[in-house]
């Protein structure tokens, strides 16, 4: 195949795959319950919905707890935020562990 | 202190296969290796991801110099260069140029580090505020240096760009790294490696010609680029090297000393920044953080004593697996050794990532031909980390 015709073709492939993939990751996000978080291997990704408790904000930092039907588990963000107690959030974080305990390091949160 | 010894050879061993396999990213062999052994000794554990990721630094090269192929952003600034040299019958003294870069950057590293860990985080926390505008400063920066295309410069970028945040903020595909690095850079140069069928040039053991002078030179150059960009997240050595090329005129040869400087001093000053800001620029070392949450001063000197005794046992490996290389380089058969790693990364990926994750790989694949066929840097390409970070620091993910 010549050059120009390959060209074309890695172009309409990076432009379908771009188009699929905003397609498949806004589609396809599900939601972990609290109680399978402990189930899963660190540094994996979580999509959690909760309730908010026991907020701690300081100059860096907010803590909290999540609240869901099947448990609750600690929550930190490295940001300064005014969030609102017992509301429900949608919350992606990554899994992690912090003085043996399992922890959530949020990468962003909103009200649900 | 056996088990330190055995750790740091473990760490030798997996940087050298984490090095030569082109998909094979470091960040995941840390992943693998931390969840096959998390209930061993902190000391040990330490000691195993630092000389990982040091001898990782130094076997990063053979791909490239040898193959053709870089396996990440961080060696992708000197493929041409390179590609170059093994066109001449050099791939031998390119790769040595990188080692020297590495080994000379570690001394001028250890001279100033009592300086640097001084001043870093006042540095730090006077540039953080501007953080984002640095970034979009830079990446302007490398858009205007592009001398071949600036709109194609600018299109890979922005595909990149748009390819990274989608698979970096997405929460189904496990190790995104994997497949939207080995996407962009690896199969695309493998790939290409296949359709250039061209005779290969005999390859002989020639030693380099260094200029003690220019070499002093660009290692403080190196340095300063190295310590600007441990403030700009996701700018890593392929930047700093067109920083510092701006600053200076780099021959050939002289591009593959920086390659091989900027790449260690990538990892020596995450050591310095898990230190004073607890942030590491290296997914190897930032799992650390996981083991030890406060990186003491006592753990800082440790992990660069580590440093210096891995830096020199992985130089004279990496030689002396270098010159096996060049004695046998006829025998092998570059064909199919391409087509394995094509096949290994495919596997792993599946695997790993799972099928959306060769999705990811495949249209990196097609964003990673445009600088090969349009003849542009591919460092265009790290707008697949540059981008997710400046729309997060611009609070916009």
């Amino acid at each position: 195949m010549q050059d120009k015709k390959l060209f074309l073709l890695a172009i309409i492939i990076a432009i379908l795959g771009l188009i699929l993939l905003i397609i498949l990751t806004s589609i396809n996000e599900k939601t972990t319950e609290i109680s399978e978080v402990k189930k899963l291997q660190l540094d994996s990704k979580v999509n959690l919905i909760g309730k908010l408790t026991n907020i701690e904000k300081s100059k860096d930092v907010t803590k909290f707890n999540i609240t869901d039907e099947t448990g609750t588990i600690k929550g930190i963000i490295f940001k300064s935020l005014e969030l609102r107690e017992n509301k429900l959030f949608e919350i992606k974080g990554v899994v992690k562990t912090y003085k043996n305990s399992i922890e959530i390091h949020v990468n962003s949160i909103k009200e649900s | 202190m056996l088990n330190i010894i055995i750790s740091l050879f473990l760490g030798i061993l997996l940087g050298l296969i984490s090095g030569i396999v082109p998909s094979l990213h470091i960040n995941l062999v840390t992943i693998i290796v931390l969840s096959l052994l998390k209930s061993q000794n902190i000391i040990d554990l330490l000691t195993l991801i630092v000389s990982l990721s040091v001898s990782n630094s130094f076997f990063n090269t053979i791909p490239l110099t040898f193959f053709s192929i870089p396996d990440s952003p961080e060696t992708s600034i000197s493929t041409n260069p390179a590609q170059k040299f093994t066109s001449f019958g050099k791939s031998y003294e390119a790769f040595l140029l990188t080692i020297i870069g590495s080994i000379s950057s570690l001394i001028t590293f250890l001279i100033f580090s009592p300086l640097i860990l001084y001043v870093y985080p006042t540095l730090f926390s006077f540039i953080k505020p501007s953080t984002s505008l640095l970034l979009l400063l830079v990446v302007l920066f490398t858009l205007i240096k592009e001398k071949t295309s600036r709109i194609w410069a600018l299109i890979s970028f922005l595909f990149s760009g748009l390819l990274g945040i989608f698979t970096l903020t997405s929460y189904n595909i496990k190790e995104p790294l994997l497949p939207l690095l080995s996407g962009l850079f690896a199969i695309p140069s493998m790939l290409s490696n296949l359709k250039n069928k061209e005779e290969r040039t005999e390859q002989k053991i020639t030693q380099p010609e260094i200029n003690k002078f220019r070499l002093i030179k660009l290692n403080f150059l190196s340095l300063l680029c190295s310590l600007f960009s441990t403030f700009l997240p996701a700018v890593g050595p392929s930047q700093s090297a067109v920083l510092a090329s701006s600053i200076t005129k780099i021959s050939l040869s002289e591009s593959l000393i920086l390659t091989g400087s900027l790449t260690t001093l990538n990892i020596l000053f995450s050591l310095i920044t898990l230190k004073t800001i607890n942030k590491s620029r290296n997914g190897s070392l930032e799992s650390l953080k996981d083991i030890i949450p406060k990186f003491s001063s006592n753990e800082l000197i440790f992990s660069i004593i580590i440093s210096i005794i891995v830096a020199g046992i992985s130089a004279a490996l990496a030689i002396y697996f270098a010159r096996k290389f060049i004695k046998n380089i006829k025998s092998l058969k570059l064909d199919y050794l391409n087509k394995f790693f094509i096949l290994l990364t495919l596997i792993l990926v599946l695997i790993i990532s799972k099928p959306i994750g060769i999705l990811v790989m495949l249209t990196g694949t097609a964003i990673g031909f445009i600088p090969i066929f349009k003849n542009i840097s591919r460092n265009h390409l790290m707008g697949c980390i540059i981008l997710p970070v400046i729309f997060y620091t611009l609070k916009i993910l």
